[in-house]
């Protein structure tokens, strides 16, 4: 099966990307990457109105650009979590990111590591690729 | 969307989607118009709004109401028309261009939610974007009379002849005919039925008879046609000349195809000359009139009977299709159309009629039978397949909704119109700021595609707000990136630059062809456009302030940090050492104050000297060092890479600026005859490197020279300028200061110039690498003078100074060691040494060491001087040394006051010895000693071993160690103010220690390593040097090499670090005891000194020992030096930390030892001959005890004890037999008081029967002291034998 085409980012208060990661079956473009940016902040906007109306963390699919869907996933502290991606199942995106914020849990307990900073540690990029590849 | 978007468009519905009026003047008619420079449709056009509020609309309601205003679209024949669509692209670019010049103004400050309710609260569409009214307006007039929509009908038309026409009636029926109709009547689009209204244009100007001439007109065509649909318009009432309506109302109303090629006025000629305010009354007055008796009225029958008819053809229609569903092709006004184009419907059949009444009811407001209509024709639509239609329909039921849903889609091929739409769909900004911003994004992208570069450039800086501070790397990339290139295209230069600063400092970690391809445009627009801009912000490469250093030809304090790291184990820094050498005053408070609190410190050091400014000497180099960081993936080149620098000749410091005024920067060349000599580099960078540049300075002038940055040229051709922006110490000293975060300003870069100054080169010769503990070495400090000026008053702080002693003159004259041992005599000598007064001060004084030469000490330019130094391992383990040169300009006027030199070394000390004393009392002699020095030598592997961090200078230290690996003992030096010591042998008198080792056969001089016993004793015995009394002391000393060779202490390498051990030992022991007695008795000293085998190098070790009366006091150098603890050496030092340590170390010890402070001993005859067998024989015996504690008073019963008590408890009584004992005489039973250093004697008598030996100890002593109290005094091991030889 050829791998699929996905952008995950972890969106700080700001509205700053916390970590990026993107992952395109097709040769690495910088102008998709730069389509997926534009896309997932404006999706912010119906995740922020998205957010209220659910008592859930998950919050399904919030938006879609043409054929390509954005899913949303806010955490306790208000941090976004989205992928945006091209139709997968509600189930996988919602195994995913339930484990990647697991896995941020864990940078967040770093004391030193505030969260509005964006997260540069390597084995966490390792983990979320792993999940991905698990789910995605 | 908020209610004053909703307010705008209902509006702009209404005004668009109202009734269509057909104006047809005859070309009389229209020459009349013309007079005044305006057609008769311009007449008509300002007074198209109506107010219909007075006439009541019923349509098919129950309920009439009424409709309060309609606006009224009155075209011309040639309007009825579909207009091609590239002229409509034309006239639109040209509306959207137009406004290009307001819409560089207008970028709402939106940033967040909250900013964009606060921009767009009271904001009309026209405030917000003036252009898309107008392109809305326009692009509406455009769309007409396509032929799926039916909106642009004409309902009315009205028909205007001339009075002057002779046939007036004829004239109207050609206009009528279906022939001068336009084209889309003749097709059958439109229906040619509609009201038509005749007017009779009158003009004013005409003279005589006229007016009767148009009443009689009139009169015909009422009778002819219908007097409600006639009527008369007289204008141009005006004289020639006379003042008109001053304001040109008309030409705004008319819509903007028809604005472009309105011919240009001539001279004199103004619109509307011979209009009359009367005039103008006159026409709304006939337009209102004609819409209110005639139009709204037409329309509201017109609704009623077409839905009629509409309903009586359904029924019919209903049964021919039920009947004959092929019956279809024979519909009534349906041509069927090509694929493309889907079908026709003309005016008759049934679904035009539909829409043509769902129309009519939506101009007259009634909505509900609008949509029902538009419902019921949009399925008859979708049937036939005609989707433009549908289309058409569904959006006249959406407007009926009031929502108006813009459909955007992508593929939509006409750039502008997305722009315009993606611009509007934006909602105003609103809640969904982000949303907002994409689309914003979206309609720059389109505007520029569509090359509307001013509004593309109005949205990308618009989305700039809300998507910049926010790190979204490739969004930013993009707008920047939009915006540099386009900017440059509008002319923009310094905007351009400023985002191409912005987009090349935000490339770290992107693909290197993009980054290059931005470089390359970056070079390229600066050197098109700009050469000469100087950039101050370009982070290409990064410079991180931080890491700045100046390294000038004087050391400063500043760059303290870079060797910090070297010594781990001296506290002391090179500031230290320099208020050592420059402020003694402020050194010894600092280390009186050393135990107290900072804030005592502060308030009790006294204001510190002057110390340099931060100069620099005319003619020599000073060297900046500054990192570079490559944050891209490619190479990049900087050319003349050099220092920014501000010079100025006066002798004050230049001003500082308080603010950082962002001043123009300007951009120098260095010129030749400059101030300052400065290097220029041409460097590449690797990528994603960092890479430390160097850059050399040279002052040529006196003054002061700010260093204001660095600057390059980028690529050879941009020109870039970097600014330190340093700051100083953070300042916390009151809360403000610590919340604001204040630094102090850094001085740093503020240097002084100051006219040629000495410069002293120096190294240390003769140092070794790894020494041995105690080991004296002579080393030469090597100081050459390379300045131009005389160097004097040299001065050197060290930052050991247990480990430095000043040498004397001579010193290098004299080989050592060879040199400094004397032949003696005898082997036993004796000198008398001056008491040094101690002093507690002493160790306040700072840690320097004068260093003189020749006789005015002074060394001229050039010259070299080899200065002698002695050194003396005084501790093991691994030491740094710093070594800081002081010296001063023999001009007293100079403005250096001094110069420093740092020096530095490390080694490493082996541990040699180990020693320790004993001292005793003599048994035979109350007043005689017996001192014990026991001497290790601890040279060997194993000792390395308890140091753990073997360093590559371990190893080597090993190797030594092995190479040699015995020591010789050549000489021991006792001093003591009360004792003088001589080897045991010579004592002569008593030999009962003989046994134990007086002999010289255990007196080996010479330590094996691989020897079994490795320890050495000397025994000696100490006598009471003849005058208790005397001031001074006295050493004795002992030779112990065969050509009696001594040292002397008095003399030059020894008397400097005896000194010091001493003085330091004093005031290391002084607060522990009263400095009364210290004075009176310090106790003995030791000197044992050694050399190696080969006897090339030499060492000492300095020992001390208490009186043998004041055990309690320990020995704190042998604690501290030869304790096996190695942690405990390696955490002395000189400071007082290590003080403090040691004296704890001490005082546990006491505490630890509870050493007995009583004394006995025995005196008697120990040899008594029988008198005759069996006579019992008494012998007199005199026990000595005494009080040896330092203060303490004991109390003592002393009691001798029957045989049989006595070895009921006591062991060891081997020697005696039991049936051979004595008997005791005398007072067997003695209770004492001791004052402390106090003596007793108990007198006995011994009574023995038979001969034999008799050991005397049988008696019990019980002593009490609040020390220890009571407690036996454990005399077992004591033994004073009596001999009884048979008679």
């Amino acid at each position: 099966m050829a791998t699929s085409s996905y952008t995950f980012v972890i969106v700080g208060k700001n509205d700053n990307p916390v970590y990026e990661l993107s992952v395109s079956s097709k040769r690495d473009d910088s102008s998709v990457n730069q389509q997926n940016q534009f896309f997932i902040h404006a999706a912010l906007d119906i995740v922020d109105e998205e957010m209220w109306k659910t008592p859930s963390m998950f919050l399904k699919v919030v938006d879609k650009f043409n054929d390509r869907s954005i899913s949303a996933y806010v955490t306790a502290g208000h941090m976004r979590f989205l992928l945006l991606h091209d139709g997968k199942g509600e189930e996988q995106v919602k195994s995913f990111f339930t484990e990647v914020h697991e896995l941020y849990l864990k940078i967040l307990l770093n004391p030193f590591h505030h969260p509005n900073d964006s997260i540069r540690s390597a084995a966490f990029d390792q983990r979320v690729r792993n999940i991905a590849r698990k789910y995605l | 969307m908020d209610n004053y978007h909703k307010q705008d468009l209902k509006d702009f519905l209404h005004r668009v989607l109202s009734p269509t009026v057909l104006v047809l003047p005859t070309g009389d008619a229209e020459k009349v118009a013309r007079k005044n420079e305006l057609s008769f449709i311009d007449l008509l056009r300002p007074c198209s709004l109506v107010d219909t509020s007075p006439i009541a609309v019923h349509t098919t309601r129950d309920q009439p109401w009424r409709v309060p205003r309609m606006n009224i679209r009155f075209v011309e024949s040639g309007e009825v028309e579909q207009a091609p669509e590239e002229f409509v692209d034309v006239v639109l670019d040209g509306v959207i261009a137009s406004s290009a010049s307001t819409a560089q103004g207008l970028i709402p400050e939106i940033k967040s939610k909250e900013s964009a309710a606060l921009v767009t609260q009271d904001k009309t569409e026209r405030d917000l974007a003036p252009w898309f009214v107008d392109y809305r307006e326009e692009l509406q007039r455009g769309l007409r009379c396509s032929d799926h929509e039916y909106f642009d009908h004409p309902i009315a038309a009205i028909l205007v002849v001339s009075s002057q026409e002779v046939d007036v009636i004829s004239k109207l029926m050609a206009l009528m005919s279906i022939d001068a109709l336009p084209a889309l009547f003749r097709e059958g689009l439109m229906d040619p039925n509609m009201l038509k209204h005749y007017v009779l244009l009158h003009d004013n100007q005409e003279d005589g008879g006229a007016r009767e001439r148009a009443e009689e007109s009139l009169r015909l065509m009422k009778e002819t046609l219908g007097a409600p649909s006639c009527s008369l318009l007289c204008i141009n009432s005006n004289e020639k000349g006379a003042a008109g309506p001053s304001d040109d109302i008309w030409t705004c109303h008319r819509p903007h195809a028809a604005k472009m090629d309105i011919p240009p006025l001539e001279e004199n000629r103004r619109r509307g000359a011979f209009l009359s305010p009367a005039d103008c009354d006159a026409i709304t007055r006939f337009v209102s009139e004609f819409v209110t008796k005639s139009l709204v009225p037409h329309m509201d029958k017109r609704v009623t009977a077409v839905r009629k008819g509409i309903k009586n053809q359904f029924k019919s229609w209903g049964s021919s299709l039920f009947g004959k569903p092929s019956g279809e092709a024979g519909r009534e006004g349906f041509i069927e159309g090509s694929e493309a184009s889907g079908p026709i419907y003309l005016y008759t059949s049934t679904e035009g009629q539909i829409r043509a009444l769902a129309d009519l009811a939506f101009m007259l407001h009634d909505y509900d039978l609008a949509l029902s209509h538009y419902k019921l024709v949009q399925g008859d639509f979708k049937r036939d397949k005609a989707w433009r239609h549908v289309a058409g329909a569904s959006e006249m039921s959406a407007i009926c909704h009031f929502m108006m849903l813009i459909r955007i889609t992508a593929t939509d091929n006409n750039d502008l119109r997305s722009a315009i739409l993606y611009e509007q769909v934006r909602g105003g900004g609103g809640a969904q700021v982000r949303k907002y911003a994409l689309h914003l994004v979206h309609a720059g992208h389109r505007y520029l595609k569509g090359g509307h570069k001013a509004h593309g450039l109005r949205c990308y800086l618009a989305a700039l707000q809300v998507y910049e501070t926010r790190n979204w790397t490739h969004i930013d990339d993009h707008l920047y990136s939009a915006l540099a290139k386009h900017s440059i295209a509008m002319h923009m230069l310094p905007q351009a630059v400023s985002f191409y600063v912005k987009l090349l400092g935000n490339q770290e970690g992107k693909p290197a062809e993009r980054q290059l391809i931005y470089l390359r445009d970056f070079a390229l627009v600066m050197r098109q456009h700009c050469p000469q801009l100087v950039i101050s912000d370009l982070r290409l490469p990064l410079i991180k302030d931080t890491g700045l250093s100046i390294c000038r030809s004087e050391p400063n304090a500043d760059e303290e940090a870079v060797s910090a790291n070297l010594s781990k184990d001296c506290i002391l820094t090179w500031s230290d050492l320099e208020e050592a050498l420059v402020d003694a005053r402020r050194w010894r408070e600092r280390v009186r104050q050393s135990k107290s609190t900072l804030q005592n410190l502060r308030a009790a050091l006294p204001e510190a000297a002057p110390r340099n400014k931060r100069c620099i000497v005319v003619d020599e180099e000073t060297t900046f060092s500054l990192d570079l960081v490559n944050p891209l993936q490619i190479p990049l080149e900087l050319n003349s890479f050099t220092l920014e620098y501000e010079f100025s000749s006066s002798s004050l410091p230049p001003p500082h600026q308080d603010v950082a005024v962002p001043k123009e920067v300007e951009w120098k060349e260095h010129e030749e005859e400059s101030a300052m000599e400065i290097e220029q580099q041409d460097l590449t960078l690797e990528p994603s490197s960092r890479t430390r540049v160097s850059l050399h300075m040279k002052a040529k002038k006196e003054g002061w020279v700010r260093v204001k940055g660095v600057r390059w040229k980028l690529v050879g051709v941009v020109r870039c300028v970097h600014h330190f922006d340093l700051k100083g110490k953070r300042l916390n000293d009151s809360k403000a200061r610590r919340m604001q975060r204040e630094y102090q300003r850094d001085e740093r870069l503020d240097m002084q110039c100051v006219p040629p100054m000495p410069r002293l080169q120096a190294t240390v010769s003769g140092l070794p690498d790894t020494a041995l503990y105690g080991e004296i070495v002579r080393c030469l400090l090597h100081v050459r003078n390379v300045g131009s000026r005389a160097a004097c008053g040299l001065r050197l702080a060290v930052s050991h100074p247990a480990f430095f002693s000043r040498a004397s003159g001579e010193a290098e004259t004299v080989e050592y060691p060879q040199g400094y041992l004397s032949r003696k005599t005898n082997k036993h000598e004796e000198e008398s040494v001056p008491l040094h007064p101690f002093d507690a001060s002493w160790e306040l004084e700072p840690p320097v060491l004068e260093l003189c030469w020749g006789e005015k000490s002074v060394l001229e330019a050039g010259q070299a001087v080899a200065i002698p130094i002695w050194y003396r391992a005084h501790r093991p383990g691994a030491q740094n040394f710093k070594l800081l040169l002081h010296y001063t300009s023999t001009d007293s006027k100079s403005a250096m006051r001094y110069r420093l030199l740092r020096l530095e070394a490390s080694q490493y000390v082996l541990p040699s010895l180990k020693t320790s004393v004993n001292l005793r009392s003599s048994a035979s002699d109350m007043d005689r000693l017996t001192l014990a020095l026991t001497v290790d030598c601890v040279l060997n592997s194993s000792s390395l071993s308890d140091n753990t961090p073997l360093s590559p200078m371990h190893e080597a230290a090993k190797g030594r160690s092995k190479a040699e690996a015995s020591l010789k003992l050549l000489q021991v030096m006792c001093l003591s103010s009360r004792w003088r010591a001589m080897p045991l042998a010579q004592a002569g008198g008593t030999t009962q220690f003989s046994v134990a080792g007086g002999s010289k056969a255990r007196r080996k001089h010479s330590l094996g390593q691989g020897s079994r016993t490795p320890q050495v004793v000397i025994y000696l015995q100490v006598t009471p040097s003849g005058d208790a009394e005397q001031k001074g002391m006295t050493n004795s000393s002992v030779s112990f090499t065969p050509d009696c060779k001594h040292m002397a202490l008095s003399s030059s390498p020894l008397t400097g670090f005896f000194h010091y051990w001493e003085q330091r030992r004093f005031c290391l022991i002084h607060p522990l005891h009263d400095t009364r007695e210290l004075q009176d008795d310090i106790g003995t000293r030791l000197v044992l000194l050694w050399s190696t085998s080969d006897s090339g190098r030499m060492g000492c070790v300095f020992l001390s020992c208490g009186e043998p009366e004041s055990p309690a006091r320990p020995d704190i150098d042998s604690l501290l030096y030869n304790h096996s603890d190695a942690s405990l050496q390696k955490e002395h030092s000189f400071t007082r930390d290590g003080d403090k340590l040691a004296r704890l170390a001490a005082h546990s010890l006491m505490e630890k030892q509870q050493l007995c402070p009583l004394q006995l001993r025995v005196e008697g005859p120990t040899d008594v001959t029988l008198e005759a067998c069996g006579k019992p024989m008494v012998v007199p015996i005199t026990i000595l005890v005494s009080n040896s504690g330092w203060s303490q008073p004991l109390s003592i019963s002393f009691e001798a004890l029957a045989p049989s008590e006595a070895y009921g408890s006591t062991e060891g009584q081997a020697m005696v037999e039991r049936s051979w004992d004595f008997e005791w005489g005398g007072c067997l039973r003695k209770s004492l008081k001791l004052q402390a250093r106090e003596r007793e004697c108990v007198k006995l008598s011994v009574c023995v029967y038979r001969p034999g030996v008799y050991n005397l100890n049988r008696f019990r002593i019980t002593f009490s002291q609040l020390q220890f109290p009571s407690q036996d005094f454990s005399a077992s091991n004591f033994q004073h034998l009596l001999r009884v030889h048979a008679p």
